[in-house]
């Protein structure tokens, strides 16, 4: 049966070439878009090294402090002190990891100048991030303790110091301080938030002290907290939510209030891209859910009313069909099946349309150290927008088509 | 003769209405890009108020988050000074955020902190009033200049001048954040309007500068500063160099500041770019939304053609010239596209499709531009896809149609 099906599509297709190539053009043009839309998206939050654990990794990025009597506020990340004090001693937590947001470190090198990017971090950060060494080991816990000038850094990093050549136990200077290099990492692309530096040292490791000093809620750190598992993700935002009451303000005349606490990433990024915290992750889902739909909706109408009125051309095969005692069902039946055969066909050409896209993005190296790749989550995302692609554009004009009467459908006369 | 096609249109109204979905959904894809290219010329055209050139920015951020103390505001000082001393230099400010003329959408300012030489650093064009003064550090409130856009929109014909802001709504936001109390903001004067870091997404018209004060640089928590350095004309890149290493020269390497030193002409050129690239962008997928739904259409009218070929030949067989013909299959789905653009314009202007989709404000003129150019875009669209069944439909001869069956 299906095997029939099959055979009478593809007839049908090359009876009439120009309009299967418009078919598939729509077809693969919007499938493809999708499809790297997703590949996009699940760069930038799926779950890739070291980002591994990302269903039960918090991150503590930004608070908005307040104050009683003043109607502004301030949105900004915690200091570490301010960490320090209330962040490392959750007890749900399994692990807490904090580091600075990344700054630029300009070196000069052979009279050239070299700007990397430099995270300052503690030791648990090597060990909720899975990075996969390249050469030698992360720093530990201790050796930031002890203010060690020790050093990881990302392949990139190593080809422009030292070339091809081993990198672990030579040297590197910033800042007019040097720092032995203990590891080497891959690259991670730079909308990677929390991974992504050139640069890993211990937050210990420049002399000054002052971070250390509890004078203000708010500073350039954050904190990464693995829950022991996902179900442990909403004790732990209790819990801060519950510190916060009883934050002790090193000004109180300033600020008094904070509020915010742990999100995942995805909520951090709708808070970054809608500001004010009204919309969540879910949220963020949501509207990307229904954008997509409506970036679908287009190309649908297009390809029904396409189908429509190709499906008049047909009359005489339904008017046969029908004559013969083949039901409305059954007719509706092969038209979808058609309809999803070359739907498939349009998949399979936008899948390799959209790999072709993201090798030109990846080349183009329009963010740092970013490579797209399509993968099985992105796969079966296409597929199972091209069979809702297919059985969408094509229920209405199969059902339309059902309804020809069978002397109309003889006759060819009928208007609709 | 235009009745009379409505009325045809009318009648195949059922069929019609995919057609005229498709054709409104096309509007509704094609308007928003088109406004948003109609909203950067209008952007681009308006006097900016402010020089950037040989003007350049150096951030200062420090690396425990913040510049509190004596010890680093008495270095930032140092740093102004030994900028100053430079002889390329024509003066230094500190400010808590740089002029870009295009900044991200989502960055919500509207009010910034500058200091007394900000006035020359950044050429503004003083209408009345005064600019800020070092004696104002003794004052118990704080002084604020507007521009003349955000004056007539606070206190309208009014003099503004001595007037308190009070709680106005932009004393919530980021760049107004008054640490002592944020009610004691007066105006003491008015600048030319200032296309400085405008937020079109809100209700506030205009620009808002308050004075950078010394208690404001003491504010512990401050994680970050800005200096804005005016170099002479024509002393290009190499004065940024030299503007990091003095820098650099007066910050203890113990503090471990991260300095970022741009111009802000570069900066304010990417910052275009990246406006224009995803302009681009836009463009380039609903062009291409645009082309799948022109080859739909060309098919559809094609088969529209083919099976009205008996009233064609109707038609000529009574005495139909060809050219009406023609007339006919280029007015039928003119007729679709107005219904299309008629109910587009709703979405559009009464739900506020534009703001969501372009995440600014449009000014109503701006989206009456857009419209029109996309209602024009689509009728040539039409016209364009409707060429060849039309002359197909021309040239059928009455003889052959009343045959073909």
């Amino acid at each position: 049966m299906l095997k029939n099906y099959m055979k009478m599509a593809l007839k049908v297709l090359l009876r009439r070439k120009l309009f299967t190539c418009i078919s598939l053009f729509t077809i693969s043009f919007t499938l493809m878009v999708l499809m790297v839309a997703a590949s996009l998206f699940d760069h930038l939050f799926g779950s890739f090294p070291p980002e591994t654990r990302s269903d039960r990794t918090l991150l503590l990025s930004s608070m908005k402090g307040e104050h009683d009597e003043s109607t502004g506020y301030r949105l900004q990340g915690p200091s570490y002190a301010f960490l320090e004090r209330y962040v490392y001693p959750l007890a749900h937590a399994e692990k807490v990891a904090v580091y600075s947001a990344t700054a630029t470190a300009t070196t000069f090198r052979g009279g050239e100048k070299i700007e990397s990017q430099l995270k300052c971090t503690d030791g648990a950060f090597w060990e909720i991030l899975e990075f996969d060494f390249l050469e030698g080991r992360p720093y530990s816990e201790q050796e930031v303790e002890e203010g060690r000038r020790v050093a990881v850094i990302n392949e990139a990093t190593r080809r422009v110091f030292f070339g091809e050549e081993k990198a672990v136990g030579r040297y590197i200077d910033l800042k007019d301080l040097s720092f032995r290099i203990v590891g080497v990492v891959p690259d991670v692309p730079a909308f990677r938030l929390v991974p992504f530096a050139d640069i890993w040292v211990p937050h210990s490791a420049f002399e000054s002290d002052a971070y250390r000093r509890y004078d203000s809620v708010f500073g350039h750190f954050q904190a990464l907290i693995l829950a022991p598992g996902a179900a442990a993700v909403p004790l732990i935002q209790e819990e801060f939510a519950d510190v916060l009451t009883r934050v002790e303000y090193p000004n109180p005349g300033e600020i008094n209030r904070l509020s915010g606490g742990p999100t995942t990433l995805l909520d951090m990024v709708a808070n970054i891209v809608f500001t004010l915290g009204t919309v969540t992750g879910r949220g963020l889902m949501v509207l990307v859910g229904v954008l997509t739909l409506l970036f679908m909706l287009l190309p649908v109408v297009s390809l029904v009313n396409i189908n429509t009125t190709r499906i008049l051309e047909r009359a005489s095969e339904i008017g046969v069909r029908k004559a013969f005692g083949g039901s409305s069902l059954t007719l509706v039946g092969q038209f979808l099946a058609e309809n999803v055969i070359l739907t498939l066909l349009g998949g399979a050409l936008g899948l390799a349309l959209a790999w072709l896209v993201l090798q030109m993005l990846g080349a183009a190296a329009i963010v740092q150290y970013a490579e797209f790749q399509l993968n099985h989550r992105i796969f079966l995302y296409g597929l199972t927008m091209t069979l809702l692609f297919g059985l969408v554009s094509g229920v209405w004009p199969a059902w339309k088509m059902s309804r020809l009467h069978v002397v109309d459908a003889f006759r060819r006369r009928k208007q609709q | 003769m235009i009745a009379h096609l409505f009325r045809l249109a009318w009648n195949r109204r059922r069929t019609h209405a995919l057609l005229v979905a498709e054709l409104l959904l096309s509007f509704l894809v094609l308007a928003p890009m088109i406004a948003g290219w109609v909203l950067f010329a209008v952007e681009e055209s308006k006097p900016l108020g402010f020089h950037y050139e040989d003007v350049w920015h150096a951030r200062l951020s420090a690396r425990d988050g913040s510049l509190a103390g004596g010890e680093d505001r008495r270095n930032v000082e140092l740093a102004m000074q030994e900028l100053q001393a430079l002889d390329q230099v024509e003066g230094v400010a500190v400010t808590s955020q740089a002029p870009l003329r295009f900044p991200a959408h989502w960055s919500r300012i509207y009010a910034t902190r500058i200091s007394d030489e900000g006035l020359d650093v950044l050429g503004l064009g003083l209408v009345s009033g005064r600019w800020f003064a070092p004696e104002d550090e003794a004052l118990d409130w704080t002084p604020a200049v507007i521009d003349q856009e955000l004056s007539r929109a606070l206190f309208g014909d009014e003099d503004p001048l001595g007037q308190a802001l009070g709680d106005s709504p932009m004393m919530d936001l980021q760049g107004g954040y008054s640490p002592s109390d944020p009610h004691s903001v007066r105006v003491v004067g008015v600048v030319e309007n200032c296309f400085y870091y405008k937020e079109h997404n809100t209700d506030v018209p205009g620009f808002l500068f308050l004075r950078f004060s010394d208690e404001w640089l003491a504010d512990p928590g401050q994680s970050w500063t800005s200096l804005l350095v005016k170099t002479s004309a024509g002393s290009g890149p190499a004065a940024g160099e030299r503007i990091r290493s003095r820098i650099q020269a007066v910050i203890p390497a113990d503090q471990a500041w991260s300095l970022e030193v741009e111009s802000l002409a570069e900066r304010n050129a990417d910052d275009r770019l990246d406006r224009l690239s995803s302009l681009g962008f836009l463009a380039l997928l609903s062009g291409l939304m645009m082309l799948m739904v022109a080859l739909g259409l060309i098919g559809v009218m094609w088969q529209n053609v083919r099976r009205r070929t008996r009233e064609i030949g109707i038609r000529r067989a009574v005495g139909a010239p060809a050219g009406r013909i023609y007339g006919q299959f280029l007015g039928e789905p003119a007729v679709l596209v107005t219904a299309a653009i008629v109910l587009g314009c709703v979405p559009l202007f009464q739900l506020g499709l534009l703001e969501m989709v372009l995440w600014s404000r449009v000014p109503g003129p701006v989206a009456a531009a857009g419209a029109g150019a996309t209602a024009l875009v689509l009728y040539l669209a039409v016209l364009v896809c409707g060429l060849y069944p039309g002359w197909l439909a021309a040239r059928v001869r009455p003889a052959e149609a009343l045959h073909h069956d």
